[in-house]
C-alpha cells in the first residue's frame, strides 16, 4: 500500500476519535496560568463579614505577589539565559549570522587540496570572501544541507557575485575522504567550491586557529561504518582575512542572499 | 493533503496495555544524495491512547536505513545511532534535519531531486505502512532545521 507524502494507521478498536478531538481544544488547564483571572472584582469578596473579605482582599494580594513574583523570576531566567548565550550573539544585529565579538584571523595552515597539492588556507583564498567549514563526506545531513544551501544561494545572487565567495569545506575524516572522494563529493554541490584533507596534526592545526571545537572519530562497529562530531557552522573570512561572523547549520538561503552582498561591500558585523 | 488510512490489527504481539496507537506519518521527505547516502525526514503523529515506536525504515532506494539522532554538544554535531524511536500516546515526533532522522546507506543508485522513492515505516504494534517520499535538493531542507537547536 503506497500513497504520496502521508498516511494513517488506525487500528480497529481505536477510540482515536476522542483523543483527537480532545487535542483539537486547548486542554482546561491552558487558561490556568492566566493572570487576568486571578484579579478579584471588588464584588468578588465572600459575603458575611469583614474576615471572609480581608481574607479575599489578602488572597488576591498574594496572587498578586505572585504573578509579580513570576514577571521576576522570568526576568531573571530571561537574564540567565541571556548570560549563558555566547559573548559573540549579538541580540540587536540585523546580520543573519551570528556576530563575533572578537575579530579571528584566517587559519595559518597549509593542507591538501583535491588534486594533491599542497593548499596554504590563508594566501590561495584571495577572493573578497571566504567561507570556512569542517565537515566529511558520510554526513548525510548536517554537511549536504549547509552546502546545498549555500550553492542555491550563490546561483541566486548570480555569478558576479558567485565568483567573489571562496566555499573552503576541510573534511575531518581523512582516512575515508580521499582526494578524488572529496572532490566528487563537492562537485555535486558546486565545482567551484575547494575541499581539503590533511594529517590529523594538520587537522588539528587548522580547527584550533579557526576556533572551533576539535572533531572527533568514533571507534568502528563491526562493518567498519564509525560516526564523525564535528563543528557544523560556517565561518566568513572578509577581505581583509579576518572574520567577524559565523554561520550556524541552518541557515536559511535567503539569509545567505541577504547578508553576503554585505559582506563582500566590505561591511563589518558588529 | 492526502492521508492514506490503513486499518491494522495488533497483532500476535498485541496492543500496549494501556490503549491503541493510531498514527499519521506525513511529510515525509528524501534528499537527493551527496555521496553514496542521504536523508530522509517525516512527521509521526500519534493520535491515539497507546504508546508506539518506530524499530525499522526500509526503502527501495537503498540496502539499508538507520535511524540516526544528531546530538549537538559544544558547538559539534555527531549522529548516532538508534534502534527504536518512541512515540508515545497523543505526541507528535518530527524526523528533522539536524535531528532525528533516516540514514538511507548503500544506494542502490543516485537519488534525482523529482523522482520518488518508497520508504516503509515498521511500528513496533502498528504494523507496517509503506509511503511514497518525494526526492528535494537538500537546500530545501533547510527549511526543516530546527531554530537554535545547537543552543548556540
Amino acid at each position: 500500500m503506497s500513497s504520496p507524502g502521508a498516511g494513517t494507521f488506525r487500528a480497529p478498536a481505536s477510540t482515536a476519535g476522542e483523543v483527537t478531538e480532545g487535542l483539537d481544544h486547548p486542554p482546561a488547564g491552558a487558561t490556568a496560568g492566566d493572570p487576568a483571572r486571578s484579579d478579584p472584582a471588588p464584588g468578588d469578596a465572600a459575603p458575611g463579614g469583614g474576615a471572609a473579605a480581608d481574607r479575599a482582599d489578602q488572597d488576591a494580594r498574594k496572587r498578586v505577589v505572585a504573578v509579580v513574583g513570576l514577571i521576576v523570576a522570568a526576568a531573571i531566567v530571561g537574564g540567565v539565559l541571556a548570560l549563558l548565550r555566547p559573548a559573540t550573539t549579538s541580540a540587536s544585529s540585523d546580520w543573519a549570522g551570528t556576530v563575533l565579538g572578537v575579530e579571528q584571523p584566517k587559519p595559518e595552515v597549509v593542507l591538501t587540496d583535491t588534486s594533491g597539492n599542497p593548499f596554504d588556507l590563508a594566501r590561495d583564498t584571495p577572493r573578497p570572501l571566504t567561507l570556512l567549514m569542517f565537515g566529511y563526506t558520510n554526513c548525510p545531513d548536517v554537511c549536504p544541507i549547509s552546502l546545498s544551501t549555500l550553492a542555491s544561494a550563490l546561483e541566486a545572487l548570480g555569478p558576479e557575485v558567485a565568483k567573489k565567495v571562496q566555499m573552503v569545506f576541510v573534511s575531518v575524516d581523512p582516512e575515508r575522504d580521499t582526494p578524488e572522494r572529496l572532490r566528487e563529493y563537492l562537485d555535486q554541490f558546486d565545482p567551484r567550491f575547494v575541499g581539503l584533507t590533511g594529517t590529523p596534526e594538520e587537522l588539528a592545526r587548522a580547527q584550533e586557529l579557526a576556533n572551533v571545537p576539535q572533531a572527533f572519530l568514533d571507534d568502528p562497529d563491526e562493518d567498519g561504518s564509525y560516526e564523525v562530531g564535528h563543528a557544523s557552522q560556517m565561518i566568513a573570512y572578509q577581505e581583509d582575512g579576518l572574520a567577524r561572523i559565523v554561520y550556524p547549520f541552518g541557515t536559511r538561503e535567503g539569509d545567505w542572499v541577504s547578508d553576503l552582498p554585505r559582506l563582500l561591500a566590505g561591511e563589518l558585523p558588529s | 493533503m492526502c492521508l492514506a488510512v490503513l486499518v491494522v490489527g495488533c497483532g500476535l504481539a498485541g496492543c500496549s496495555s494501556s490503549g491503541t496507537p493510531e498514527l499519521t506519518v506525513e511529510d515525509v521527505v528524501a534528499s537527493a544524495n551527496a555521496g553514496d547516502l542521504s536523508a530522509a525526514y517525516a512527521a509521526i503523529t500519534n493520535h491515539g491512547d497507546g504508546d508506539d515506536a518506530l524499530v525499522a525504515v526500509r526503502c527501495s532506494c537503498s540496502e539499508r536505513v538507520s535511524i540516526h539522532h544528531t546530538e549537538h554538544h559544544d558547538g559539534l554535531s555527531k549522529m548516532v545511532p538508534t534502534d527504536r524511536l518512541e512515540v508515545p500516546a497523543g505526541e507528535r515526533v518530527a524526523l528533522t534535519p539536524g535531528g532525528t532522522h533516516l540514514m538511507l546507506e548503500g544506494l542502490h543508485g543516485p537519488l534525482a531531486a523529482g523522482d520518488e522513492v518508497e520508504l516503509t515505516f515498521e511500528f513496533e504494534h502498528t504494523g507496517e505502512l509503506t509511503l511514497s517520499a518525494p526526492i528535494v535538493e537538500p537546500a530545501e531542507l533547510a527549511d526543516r532545521v530546527e531554530p537554535n537547536h545547537e543552543g548556540a
